[in-house]
């Protein structure tokens, strides 16, 4: 293995594992909102409207 | 209770780890461990991290971070599916026809992934009882393959009585569909949360047996070894055929090809492991396979009598050149290897003016000369320049290194930064960044939009990707090529590379795992960890449909399943029927599993930036975020992603398109799965305008109730 190859690898294998650990980090120190709303269905596909009975 | 609950399942992620946790388990899959190693070592080696990590900021994240927003949005306003999840998004009647594209890809890359995920698994069990003890010889470990998935013609897994793999099949299929019907949080999150903790594992595990292995001897060359192996007779024969000169190139290869596939095959059905682990018969790989090599070999058999003075002259250039020539010369034949997939003459030319350069430094006889010793070949002057033969088959065996980790991981890592002038190269990082982080599968809009009202979307995308990078990358990048190059050497590591990746996990690795100590053990382990990686990316790929279901047609838990499992076994059973050189598999994976997610991105992209809004989107994507997205992404989002994402789709076409319609028109089989992928989207299509009706009463019971 060449050194260039060997930095490549390193620097590869730290620049993944660092971002990693920040964002596992970042999530487990950041409670998250317990809220749950749903607005209401605003949907209009302008479709035409479907026969009714 | 409202219009919007009786759209919405009201089914929610338990945690946030279990949703990232989740869409890093889809994320996860065979590809990571298999494909990307390969498109590193074939693409300019640790150069080609460059594009990946700059494809995976403009093209990977900014798609992940798009389909969290839309899915969270659509959720929001009480859709789970992705035609749903369209229609708010984008308000025009259309819109929802656009969505059957985000039901169609799952569940056609379900029907054949299921199958691959079903190999894995009955290797994992074959591994653990020691049926997969073959010996060391990777064409047995192909012929197996081939017998086991049914590769060799169309119904082979039916005739003769239903084969193994089939019951592997149906085990695989029910497992999938029995943590769906468990649900969201009982079945998905919970199987994740277990599986991707164990996969790594299991992946640390393997790489550090890999890393601590000794150094491996280099077996004797195929010639040298075959007379061990078959009888005195076929021997002789083998013998006068290379010597009569009226013998063409093609003649000696089909009979010596004839001699090594009975040894194998005979080694096969008798499962007689002593003769293969006393003689390793390694068959000739990459260009030692082709005509032209074959004329060398004839010419050096004829030659014999000189004094074998090639051999001498060959043992002479070992043994000057340092490392550095070796690994520019072995760059070199990598390039060889390129110029004869495109066909390039001039390439080659170029390439021979090069190995000259590199032998001329050498104190030893000239080119000319060492050509001279080689009687010449009835018929060789078909392949070109006799010297250029000679010398790109001296350069193949001078190049060989020692098979240490060293220089296994080398082949993998050095970097060759000319490859980066190539736009070929960043077309594959951008596709590996693409395929790998199963993004344009309409799969992350589902899952977000489960998420609450102001659940975080772009830490969680980042920290879902990046948990796949990390698999990929740093698990990925030490097992399968630094294995795959200390027991078997450059020639085959090369072709393997070159070759699919199906070749790589299963006819090489288990050669790889036959030389290992104790490789019984860490062969289960390590197509466990696959069974397992492609298990938690298949579960993700039925949630769309399930919840299309669910909330068009308010179906129960139980209808869903029922239907999509019936919907998903009649593609299935097409594949493992039509498997014949995995045809209908290619064929889905083509205009499904390749251009389909390529199209569906893009359109995902363009709503994102154009229809609502890269401004809107952004605010949208930072609401209730523990990371704010940077400004700059906004000009990312807007030019640089769908550009990107249409470069690549129309390299594509121009590519690969006018092959693959000539197969439709010459293959009735690929035909017969275009129609079935066809009947499908079409079936989808009548479905989501059917839901899009039921969405549309609701609503009108919504404001009569109001």
């Amino acid at each position: 293995m060449t050194l260039s190859g060997l930095i490549v690898m390193i620097g590869s294998y730290l620049l993944v594992a660092v971002l990693m650990i920040f964002c596992f980090f970042k999530v487990l120190t950041n409670p998250q909102s317990t809220l749950k709303e749903h607005a209401p269905l605003e949907i209009d596909t302008h479709d035409e409207d479907p026969p009714f009975d | 209770m409202s219009a919007n609950d009786k759209c919405n399942t009201g089914e929610a992620w338990g945690s946030r780890f279990g949703v990232i946790i989740a869409v890093a388990g889809s994320a996860v899959g065979l590809g990571n461990f298999l494909r990307f190693p390969g498109q590193v070592a074939a693409n300019g080696g640790g150069a080609f991290m460059v594009p990946y990590f700059i494809c995976f900021i403009l093209v990977g994240i900014p798609i992940c971070w798009a389909e969290w927003t839309m899915g969270r949005y659509g959720g929001r306003h009480g859709f789970n599916s992705v035609p749903g999840i369209f229609s708010v998004l984008w308000r025009h009647p259309l819109s929802k026809y656009f969505g059957a594209l985000g039901l169609l890809i799952p569940i056609v890359i379900y029907m054949y992934y299921v199958y691959i995920e079903s190999w894995c698994l009955a290797y994992a069990w074959y591994y653990l009882n020691g049926d997969l003890d073959l010996g060391r010889n990777p064409a047995v470990y192909g012929a197996f393959f081939s017998q086991f998935t049914g590769m060799e013609a169309h119904g082979s897994v039916f005739k003769d009585g239903i084969k193994p793999v089939f019951w592997f099949f149906c085990i695989t299929f029910l497992i999938n569909f029995y943590f769906i019907y468990r649900g969201l949080t009982r079945g998905i999150e919970t199987f994740c949360k277990y599986a991707i903790p164990l996969l790594i594992i299991a992946a640390v595990v393997v790489a550090f047996r890999v890393l601590t292995l000794p150094e491996q001897p280099i077996p004797k060359p195929w010639q040298t070894v075959l007379p061990a192996v078959i009888s005195q007779d076929q021997w002789q024969n083998l013998q006068k055929l290379a010597l009569n000169p009226q013998t063409l190139p093609a003649e000696l290869k089909e009979q010596v090809e004839k001699s090594i596939a009975a040894y194998l095959d005979h080694q096969l059905k008798s499962a007689d492991t002593q003769i293969a682990q006393e003689n390793v018969l390694v068959p000739p790989a990459g260009f030692a396979k082709t005509e032209a090599a074959y004329a060398l070999a004839m010419a050096e058999i004829r030659s014999a009598q000189q004094g074998n003075a090639y051999r001498i002259w060959l043992e002479k250039a070992k043994d000057a050149l340092d490392q550095e020539a070796k690994l520019a010369l072995r760059a070199l034949e990598k390039e060889a290897l390129q110029a004869d997939k495109n066909n390039s003459a001039e390439h080659q030319a170029k390439i021979h003016t090069q190995r000259l350069v590199y032998f001329s430094k050498l104190s030893l006889e000239p080119v000319d000369q060492l050509a001279a010793t080689l009687a010449s070949v009835n018929g060789a002057d078909r392949f070109g320049n006799f010297n250029a033969l000679v010398l790109r088959s001296a350069a193949l065996e001078v190049a060989e290194l020692p098979r240490n980790v060293s220089n296994g991981l080398g082949y993998m890592w050095n970097p060759d930064f000319e490859k980066l002038k190539d736009p070929a190269v960043w077309l594959a990082a951008a596709g590996q960044i693409f395929f790998s982080l199963s993004v344009g599968f309409g799969v992350i809009l589902t899952y977000a939009s489960y998420l609450k009202r102001d659940d975080d979307v772009v830490l969680s995308g980042l920290t879902a990707s990046v948990t796949n990078e990390f698999c990929e990358v740093c698990l990925g990048g030490l097992v399968a090529i630094p294995a795959t190059f200390i027991f078997l050497g450059t020639a085959l590591t090369m072709e393997a590379v070159a070759g699919s990746t199906f070749g790589l996990g299963f006819n090489t690795l288990p050669t790889v795992f036959a030389g290992m100590p104790d490789g019984r053990w860490y062969g289960a382990l390590w197509f466990m960890l696959l069974f397992l990686a492609a298990i938690t990316s298949s579960l993700s790929m039925l949630q769309p449909a399930i919840a299309f279901l669910e909330e068009g047609f308010g179906l129960k838990r139980r209808g869903s399943v029922a239907a999509l499992g019936l919907m998903t076994l009649s593609g299935a059973l097409l594949v493992v029927y039509f498997s014949g050189n995995a045809v209908a598999l290619s064929t889905m994976d083509d205009w499904i599993g390749t251009v389909g997610i390529f199209l569906l991105a893009t359109i995902e992209v363009i709503v994102f930036s154009w229809v609502l809004g890269v401004d809107k989107g952004l605010d949208e994507a930072n609401r209730g975020s523990d990371l704010l997205i940077p400004k700059a992404f906004r000009f990312v989002f807007k030019y640089i992603t769908p550009a990107f994402l249409l470069v690549i789709l129309g390299s594509w076409l121009v590519q690969s398109l006018p092959a693959k319609i000539e197969a439709v028109r010459s293959q009735p089989e690929v035909l017969l799965i275009v129609i079935y992928l066809v009947i499908s989207l079409i079936f989808l299509v009548l479905m989501v305008s059917l839901a899009g009706e039921n969405w549309r009463r609701k609503c009108i019971f919504e404001q009569e109730e109001v």
